[in-house]
Order: C-alpha cells, then structure tokens, then sequence
C-alpha cells in the first residue's frame, strides 16, 4: 500500500505539472492581451505598453515559462493583476463555497441515484423502471444553464419559496446558531444553497442512476445470488449484502471522477447562481484575461483531480478485499 | 491680473463661469444637501436594504487600481468626486467643491467644501485633493488613470480649502474627468500596502464599506455622519449576477431593486410584472462598425461611403432596440457637445450603395469580415448579424468572426481588428468629445483608420478652454468624419435598467447608479 501510494503521488507530480505547462502555453499563445481590460478606455498605445512591460508579457515565451517554473518552485502562484492579491488567497477563499455546493449536490444526488437505480433493477420493465428512465434521461439530457434558470423562475419567480441567487449564511456559522437556539441561519443557508444543488447534482444523480441499475442486472444474474437465494436469504437482502457492494466498484469510480470535476469548478452552475466559487472566479478570470489567477486555478484543479482518484482507489480496497494495491 | 477678473477666453470671465457652473450648482447642491436629522415621514420611507447586481466582476476598489466599470460605480458610493454629474439635467455641477473654475494661466481652481470628514473621521482638505491626484498620476502607482491626468503640471494647495491646477494647456476637458476622479485619506492611502487598499476603500461617501469579497458581493453601509443629505437608504448589497437571465429573475422575484442591462428580449416580460419596469435612457455609448484603413478596399473613400448607404440603421434600431436608440451621422452623439446637429444619417439607398461600389472598382462587391465581441452592444450578435444581411444585398460577403474581450481589445490598439469590427464607446462618462474623439480617430489608441486631420483637430481643441471654441473644432471633426466615412454609422444606445417600482431611481446618461438620493416609494 506505501509503495502504490507514494508511486501514485510521484505520478500526480508530472500530471500536475503537464496541466501547469499546458494551460501556460495555452494561455500565452492564444491572441488577446490583458492590458486592454486593465488600463481602460482612454489609455493610449504608450500606456499599454507599459503595463505589457510591468506584467512580463514583452519577455520571449520561454523566459516568461521560466520565471513561472522558478516562482512554482518557491511555492509563489501569484498575484492577481486585477484584484490585487495573491492567486493562493484568492482561490482557497473560494475553495470551501465549492466544496460545500459539490457535497451537498452529492448527497441529494447519489443516495437518490442509488435508491432510484436499484428500485429500476429489482422492477424491471414496470412503472416504476419506467418512470425512473424517464427521470435519468431528463437529467442526462438537461443542461445545467436551462435547468438553473427554470428552477429559479419556478421557485424564486412564481412560488416565491426561494431565494433567486446568492448564498446565505455559512455552514458552521448556520449550525453554531443552533447552538445558541436560531434555527434561521440554517434555514437562510438551506434556501440558498437547494436550488444550485440540485442544479448540479441533477446530472449525477441521472448518471449513476442508470450505473446503478445496469450494475444491479449484471450482478442479479450471477451465480453468487443464486447461491445466496438457495441459503435462504431474503430478495431485499440479497441485494443489500451481496449485489449492492459489488455493483458500487463502477459506481464508486463513476463519482469520484464526476465529483472530482466538480470540485474542479462548478462553472456553469456557479454563475447561473451568482454562487462565490472557485469555477466563478475561474469563468471571471478568464474574462479579463488574469493569467496568474487561471494558471493557479487549473493546477489547484489538477490537484483536487488527483487526490480524488487516489481517494476512490483507497476506497476500491474497502469495497472489495479482494483488491490489492500494489 | 487678478483671479477674480481674468479671463477663461473670449466673452466668458470667470464670474460668469463660475456662476454658470459653480455658484448655481452649490445652490442647487445646497437645498438637497443640508445635514441635520431626518424627519419621522423620513424615516419611513428609509429602505434596510437596497439591492443592485452588478453585470460583471468588481475585483478590486482601489479607484487607481481599475477602470472598470462595475468598479467605478460602487466606488462612488464610498468616495465622494470633486464635481458630479446632476441627475435630471446631466450637466456637471459642484460636489465636493463648492465652486470650481478656469482662472487662466492654465489653471483650474477648486474651492472646497468645509466640514468634510473621511469614515475614519479625518478632515477632507485640499491636501487630500493634492494628495489624490498626485497618486494618481505617480509612476509607482501606474493607475490605469494616470495619462489621462499627465497634461497637470503641478497641484498648489492655496489654503486649506482652495487647490489649483496648473496644467500644461489649457486642459478644458479637466472637470468631465472628475466625477471618477476620487478624493482619498491621504494617512490611510499612504500607509497601507495595495493589497489592503484594494479590498478595503476608505472615502468620505454617503456609505462606508462592510463587506468586499472581490468579484462576489460588496456590502456598504449608511454614512449617518455625512456631510449632505442622509441617504434614504441604510444598507446597499451589490452581488455579481454574471448570467442576464438570473438578474432579470432576481429582479422578478423581488431580491433585487435594480437589475442592470436587461436583454431587450426581456423588456415586454419586467414590464407586465406588476412589481419591476424597464428604466431606458440615452447615454453616451455609440455603436459603430469600423474600417481598417490598412486593409483592402477600406483605404477607398467611396468603399466606405458606400456602405454606409448600404445598411438601414433605422430598421436596426427599431427591430434590436425598439427604437429606444438614436441614430448616428457622425462620431459625436447628441449628448456631447460639439455633436453636428446639422449633419444628417446616411439615409439607406442600396441603389446608390451600388453605384459608388462601381466606382469604386467593385461592381460585383467583395469578400470581407466583420470582427465582434457581442457582450460590447445591445445585441451584439443581432446586430453585426443584420449588418451581414444588408451587405450582401449590395454584393458584399462578409463573414462574422467572434472575439472575447481580451483578444479583441489587442487586435484593435495593435491595428489587426477588421478588415471591419464593431465597437461601443463610451467615452469614460466624460461627455466630452475629446474622450472620443483622440481614442477613436487618427493616431489613437483604439484607432484602425489614418485621419491625421483629426489628430489636428483634436489638439486645437485641447489649446482653448473656451466653451464655444471647442464645439465649433469638434463640429468641423464630426463634418470632416461624416464624409470620410470610417464607419458604419450606427447608432447611440440607451442605458437599460430593470428597476422594481417601490423606489425612484432613474436610469442616468452617464452609466452610473448614485443611490444616496433613493427614497422609497411603496
């Protein structure tokens, strides 16, 4: 297990730094120049000069890529060219708004998945499969920037249940007035944060719902269960004992790659929502063409991409002892 | 000389002046202004919170740090500007300065109020003007503002509430530059490090900040120490709401007061809401579709002239802006002076389109394309898209290529942009037509065309500080481009708001959402 762990990180070195170079390269070949969206509307040519000077950008491309490698290597992502402050800051401000969308997406999507999906397995070709179909096809084909706006429109615009956009209190903020007898924090925080949820965890929930099911029919028709039925075991705990836990090795492998992406920043859902994210910031950044920003956002995002899938690999052993990892 | 009796230039003595611009506005300023305790009927028109999203992100609030829009807006509501613009009649009119005026000699002198104190309870005096100005035109700030200030020679502060400009000309475009321009405490401005300033604005404003999270949502709250009128308002959220639909459904639902730039697609649907409107007002941005002049064939006069025959600018303004814009003849528009009333549009004649095309050489037109950043323009996309359509009638191909801000922006001041692109102006709210004028035409930044006779122009306009002068030099611009055609003449764009009804704020030229005078109405 240390061996594969460490033979991992060393290997989520050169993916880190492969995203590191391309999104550089990409960045610094692409036409556009962030001086424009610096200095304004009444800067003239001498002025955008200078500011192309300031920022490194009159520097040949690989001296430029030099400088990012040395200051990567002190551990120095930047500093932002428009806000002001270092890149680091700025992004782990954003991080936990992230992280806390993307959870609670999971856990309104996955337990619905994995309840919807072996209901739609166990009834096969009846109303309830059926309507379950429906209800995956429908989050695998919607996107998220319709389905946001709809959802706001019913339950902002007509019905007036909930807020529009925003976020409300923070988490540990809303528990701690429990704590002290306010049930509003918790409330205002549950409003904000339901519509952008299941926004995002629409697609999830679509996807491993029809994971779940395709596992579950696979697994039914092996000879385990039928061994398992012969030893007398009822049909709810056949599939609880014996099917469910080798139908979630795909499963499993299926959110931690979908929950990684998300974490990676929930773009589209984000900025329907007006939600403080990293994939806003991200989306603004690239707007005003904030390079330091972008190149720290894309390897915080490598990051968080490989640490999950070492995360689900981990998992995989708990799921399945018969799993080594050498 | 004395002061009192020298002159701004022919028939204009500064008494005059300064009781054209300063005396009448201190008055005017003077009955809205007056501090002291508010009434209980007042009170009951006071809003607890006030909401208005901003379009795009606001990443810092240090006014030289940014020149950016969304920035400039809410940095209004915590510094207090020299000079601003009057709400109903759009002229400018003293602010912090009780009277301001041209004394000659290329000075500009500005008395300031008395009484004025910073949040952190400082007195606002002429130093902090000096102060402020010299920030922002030092090399070490390299404020995106700077070159817009450098013609200041020098700032004498005459006595504690009196600052001279000296300038290197006469510099008559000076107070339009001002109601951006804010004043800032010089021992917090001095002490603390960019990265602070940034996130933490410190003025003398009708608000004081609570809350900045760049990009996401800044919070003010009521200054109760203010020198002028109590706002009506305690407490201003301004979310950024990046997504248009989103803002129109925030303002629907009742979470915001004001949603900025609605899509003319969503005008009929605010306004059978029953509890928002849309609030339209012409401004100061102008819509064109420039020619590069290095590249073929908009080197050729009648090319150009041709063109712009070519396109229906009233059908555009009707269909995409339901008639809410005005059309365009010239560079300047009509809410900046030295706009040419006497020039009239290019009036749509494909036949004549046609015919100079012929003679131009190109009886059976040409290939080009039309670059476009849709989010510059009302119906960025619809617009250029229709431009396309009524370029083809008389034999022109052109294809559409679209470009994010970024991109676009660089291939404009580096003169690759075109062989046509579209473009909004703005003019930095400055209502002078100098701020058009040098950026768009001859060697400015922001220029594809070659019209060094602009250049001239523009400098003539710079040598007088006399009102009439000026306009006359701008008025021979607007004649001189109307023929020379460097565009597509398109139109003026409105200003679009989504307003709620309980309140009543009006949309202004300028781009700018005051809200210290706000009261609440339902």
């Amino acid at each position: 297990m240390g061996r594969y762990l460490a033979h991992r990180i060393l290997h989520s070195f050169v993916v880190i730094w492969g995203a590191a170079t391309l999104v550089f390269l990409i960045l610094h070949l692409s036409p556009g120049d962030p001086a424009v969206n610096l200095v304004g509307e009444n800067a003239t040519q001498e002025q955008f000069e200078l500011v192309r000077r300031s920022l490194g950008l009159d520097l040949p491309l690989h001296e430029r890529y030099f400088n990012y490698l040395t200051d990567l290597a002190a551990g120095d992502l930047g500093t932002s060219w428009f806000v002001g402050q270092p890149t680091v800051d700025m992004l782990l401000e954003r991080l936990p708004d992230t992280i806390e969308l993307t959870l609670v997406a999971a856990l309104i999507g996955i337990p619905l998945a994995i309840g919807l999906g072996i209901v739609s397995a166990v009834f096969r070709r009846s109303g309830l499969d059926y309507m379950a179909n429906i209800v995956a096809l429908f989050g695998l084909s919607t996107p998220n920037f319709w389905l946001g706006v709809m959802l706001i429109l019913l339950f902002a615009v007509e019905l007036r249940w909930l807020p529009s956009m925003g976020r409300g209190p923070v988490f540990h903020e809303a528990i701690a007035a429990i704590f002290s007898g306010q049930i509003k924090p918790l409330a205002d925080w549950a409003s904000h944060i339901v519509l952008p949820a299941v926004t995002l965890g629409t697609f999830l929930m679509a996807l491993v719902t029809r994971l779940t099911r395709t596992d579950i029919l696979e697994n039914l028709g092996r000879p385990y269960v039928k061994v398992a039925r012969a030893k007398g075991a009822s049909n709810w705990g056949v599939i609880y004992h014996h099917v469910l836990p080798n139908s979630l090795i795909s499963v499993v492998t299926v959110i931690g790659l979908e929950v990684g992406s998300l974490l990676g920043g929930a773009v589209v859902t984000e900025t329907v929502f007006a939600w403080p994210g990293m994939g806003r910031l991200l989306v603004e950044s690239i707007q005003r063409r904030d390079y330091p920003v972008i190149q720290a956002g894309v390897l915080l995002t490598s990051f968080v991409f490989v640490f999950v899938n070492i995360l689900i690999d981990l998992i995989y052993v708990y799921l399945d002892p018969r799993i080594r990892l050498k | 000389m004395s002061t009192s009796s020298s002159k701004l230039g022919r028939g204009i003595t500064r008494r005059n002046f300064v009781r054209t611009t300063g005396a009448i506005g201190a008055s005017a300023i003077a009955s809205n202004f007056l501090p002291g305790a508010r009434s209980a009927s007042a009170a009951e028109k006071e809003f607890d919170l006030f909401r208005v999203a901003m379009w795009s992100g606001m990443p810092n609030l240090d006014p030289d740090q940014n020149a950016i829009r969304t920035c400039l807006i809410t940095q209004n509501w915590i510094f207090d500007p020299l000079v601003w613009r009057d709400k109903d009649s759009n002229e400018l009119k003293p602010y912090l300065a009780e009277e301001y005026s041209f004394i000659g000699k290329n000075t500009w002198r500005f008395r300031i109020r008395e009484g004025v104190k910073f949040h952190n309870g400082k007195p606002l005096t002429a130093n902090s003007v000096k102060f402020s100005m010299e920030r922002r035109m030092s090399e070490k700030m390299a404020s995106p503002h700077r070159k817009t200030f450098l013609d200041i020679a020098e700032i004498n502060v005459v006595n504690q509430y009196t600052v001279d400009f000296v300038c290197k000309n006469p510099f008559p475009m000076l107070p339009a530059y001002f109601p951006i321009f804010a004043i800032m405490e010089e021992g917090y401005y001095s002490e603390n490090a960019k990265e602070h300033l940034a996130l933490n604005p410190l003025g003398s404003g009708p608000f004081r900040l609570t809350e900045f999270k760049p990009d996401d949502i800044l919070r003010v709250e009521r200054n109760d120490d203010y020198w002028g009128m109590v706002p009506p308002i305690k407490k201003i959220e301004a979310p950024v709401v990046l997504e248009d639909a989103t803002r129109v459904a925030s303002l629907l639902a009742g979470d915001l007061h004001i949603s900025p730039r609605p899509t003319i697609e969503d005008f009929p649907r605010i306004n059978a809401s029953g509890n928002a409107k849309v609030d339209v007002k012409i401004g100061n941005r102008i819509v064109l579709s420039a020619f590069n002049y290095a590249m073929e064939p908009f080197n050729n006069k009648k090319v150009r002239q041709a063109l712009n025959y070519a396109v229906n600018q009233e059908e555009i303004n009707e269909i995409y802006l339901k008639g809410s814009g005005e059309i365009m003849a010239s560079a300047l528009p009509s809410t900046v002076p030295g706009h040419h009333p006497g020039l009239k549009p290019y009036p749509y004649d494909p036949a004549m389109a046609k015919s100079l095309l012929k003679e131009a050489g190109f009886p059976n037109g040409f290939k080009t394309r039309i670059e476009v950043v849709p989010p510059w323009m009302v119906a960025g996309n619809e617009v250029t898209e229709a431009l396309i359509n009524y370029l083809r009638e008389v034999g022109v191909q052109a294809e559409m290529q679209v470009y994010d801000a970024g991109t676009m922006g660089g291939r404009i001041t580096s003169r690759k942009a075109g062989p046509m692109y579209m473009l909004s102006w703005g003019g930095n709210s400055t209502f002078d037509a100098d701020s058009y004028l040098q950026a768009l035409f001859g060697q400015g930044a922001w220029s594809c065309n070659d019209m060094p006779e602009i250049d001239e122009l523009v400098a003539q306009g710079r040598a007088t500080a006399v009102h009439e002068e000026r306009v006359g030099i701008y008025q021979k611009a607007c004649e001189i481009i109307h023929d020379e055609a460097p565009w597509v003449f398109l139109h003026l764009q409105p200003n679009t708001y989504g307003v709620s009804l309980d309140h009543d704020w009006k949309a202004r030229p300028d781009e700018m959402i005051p809200l210290w005078y706000v009261n609440k109405t339902a």
